[in-house]
């Protein structure tokens, strides 16, 4: 701008502002209030993104937590019906010492699956020890608990795809501001009124749907 | 959410309205009447639904309670009776699910009401069992006097009968069941005529002779389905090919195979249910199987949990107080698809009869699948 001052030759092309008085003042608080505006919509876009790798953190633990309940049940499932097998053949043979050293072998919860069976009347109980009427059976319970973790992964990822999408609606945004910014600063190179107006306009409008989305998508 | 906080931390946590007068985990034994696959019960169903129902119960609201088996099938009275004087002999026992039957529970109900001990059936549905004699007797299904005016309004709407025969055997169920649906047709408008059968006559001929040419809907609202079956053949040989329509005795797809039937069920699908998807898949990954006419023994259990945890103090309860609190219990869901509540005389509030449509190897659900009273 000084170097147009003195510029050789003598008459000053240098750009003014036309218009009322107050134009410069509205276009630097567009301005101004855009590039609040954006900053927020970014900080809270990495906001959003950083939430979702959170949530999605959790929701890949959480998977592998019921994968590994999973294949925890599927093994005791599989463990105490081989078991029982052997324990019952060692039964029935009277091979008392090798059933003792089966019985040393399973779990607790099988012991106790499998005792209930043994009391019952021979006439009056289920085909197997692992059935809904053995109040001792304890598959039903692992199957829930499993469940849950896995609904809790599924929550997680849900709460990811959100965040990822709020994240994504929020650039969205900050690319819809940048009209703001081209038709604020270009209305300061025009000389028509009515267009300085309808650009200052187009940046105003601009704005205030960019800061209500901002608000809608906090 | 409330209820494992309250697991965790004792009983320094007080309680909210819904949450029961204490902060311990309830525990307590229920009893199960019902089928488990020893001697002449060999179906599991019931039990399993139940099973389901309680574990998922225990782990939503931190209890322990524990269930006590009692293996009895649908038409075992003598070993019914023993085995309920051992559930009510046994202090433990605060709420008994079953029986399955209606003429088990004729049986059995005198002995538990004496104990003080409440039985909630999930598929006993003769209309006598709430009509006064059994105290403690409630039911989560429908009784026997909706289903007749159901089936009628089912005939009415979607069959578009010109004449309508109903066949009736000479049990106390058949001759129930086909009163409602011709009083009821009768009623709307529509011409029926009637025909009696004896249990497990061997020459269906009679009632292929009753279906006259402008009989287009035939009714079997009769006890066995071997009846039924004989009674369909007897009416296709003689060159007649009226729309069946059968009672809940006829629900079963092998005992009852006749694909194109309709036929009525207390039960409604749970797979097809809002809240019953869920647990029918858990019921899957459990017993690698689909039960989805199984539910209301689901709700049963469901129902005597909460009362047992309602009543629950300092980690028990009693029977006297399960069947105190039993008429008040209210479930705002349920996976049989409608809220659950217990009229004056403990029947179902707004109980509903459902019509399917055998299909080759399942039931498919009718459009207008719930039939209201």
């Amino acid at each position: 701008m000084a170097k147009s001052h003195h510029h050789a030759g003598g008459h000053d092309n240098h750009m003014t502002l036309t218009g009322p008085a107050w134009l410069p003042l509205a276009i630097a608080l567009i301005l101004g209030l855009a590039a609040l505006v954006a900053g927020l919509t970014a900080w809270r876009a990495a906001s959003h993104l950083g939430n979702s790798q959170v949530a999605l953190t959790f929701s890949t633990q959480s998977v592998n937590n019921a994968n590994t309940a999973a294949q925890d049940s599927n093994k005791l499932v599989s463990d105490e019906r081989s078991v029982f097998i052997a324990y019952e053949e060692a039964l029935q043979q009277g091979d008392t010492l090798r059933a003792q050293e089966i019985r040393a072998l399973m779990a607790p919860s099988t012991q106790k699956t499998i005792d209930w069976w043994l009391n019952a009347p021979a006439s009056n109980r289920p085909a197997s020890p692992f059935s809904s009427a053995n109040p001792e059976w304890i598959t039903p319970r692992k199957v829930i608990d499993t469940n849950e973790v896995l609904d809790l992964a599924e929550a997680e990822l849900i709460k990811a795809e959100d965040e990822i999408h709020q994240a994504h609606s929020l650039e969205l945004l900050e690319a819809i501001l940048a009209i703001a910014f081209l038709t604020g600063g270009l209305t300061a190179t025009l000389r028509s009124q009515s267009a300085q107006f309808l650009l200052l306009s187009v940046s105003a409008t601009v704005l205030v749907i960019s800061a209500v989305g901002l608000l809608v998508l906090w | 959410m409330a209820a494992v906080l309250m697991v965790g931390s004792g009983s320094a946590l007080a309680s909210t309205e819904s949450d029961p007068p204490t902060a311990a985990p309830c525990a307590g034994v229920i009893g199960v009447i019902a089928p488990y696959g020893a001697g002449q019960a060999n179906s599991t169903v019931q039990l399993n639904w139940a099973r389901v129902a309680l574990d998922q119960f225990n782990k939503d609201n931190g209890t322990s309670f524990t269930i006590s088996p009692a293996n009895v099938g649908s038409t075992e009275v003598d070993r019914g009776v023993v085995e309920a004087q051992r559930l009510a002999a046994d202090e433990k026992i605060i709420g008994v699910v079953g029986p399955s039957s209606s003429l088990v529970t004729k049986s059995v109900g005198p002995v538990l009401d004496a104990a003080g001990l409440s039985y909630v059936s999930p598929s006993a549905t003769a209309t006598v069992l709430t009509e006064g004699s059994l105290s403690n007797f409630f039911r989560v299904v429908a009784n026997d006097s909706v289903q007749g005016p159901s089936i009628a309004q089912f005939i009415e709407s979607s069959l578009k009968p010109k004449k309508v025969l109903v066949v009736v055997d000479d049990e106390p169920y058949s001759i129930g069941l086909a009163k409602g649906v011709v009083r009821t047709l009768k009623a709307k408008g529509v011409k029926v005529s009637t025909t009696k059968i004896t249990l497990k006559q061997k020459d269906m001929s009679s009632v292929a002779k009753a279906v006259t040419p402008s009989t287009n809907v035939l009714v079997l609202p009769i006890l066995l389905p071997e009846d039924g079956v004989n009674i369909v053949n007897a009416v296709r040989d003689s060159g007649k090919f009226p729309a069946i329509v059968a009672g809940d005795s006829m629900f079963s797809l092998t005992e009852f195979n006749v694909p194109g039937a309709y036929v009525s069920s207390f039960a409604p699908d749970v797979s097809i249910t809002p809240q019953g998807k869920d647990t029918i898949k858990l019921y899957g990954q459990i017993f690698d199987d689909l039960a989805p006419y199984g539910g209301p023994a689901y709700v049963a259990m469901e129902v005597v949990l909460t009362a047992a945890r309602k009543t629950c103090v300092n980690g028990s309860t009693t029977r006297a107080k399960v069947t105190k609190a039993l008429p008040d219990v209210r479930l705002d869901s349920s996976i049989l698809g409608q809220p659950l509540a217990f009229d004056a005389n403990h029947d179902v509030v707004d109980g509903v009869f459902w019509v399917y449509r055998h299909a080759a190897d399942s039931f498919q659900p009718m459009t207008r699948a719930r039939v209201d009273k």
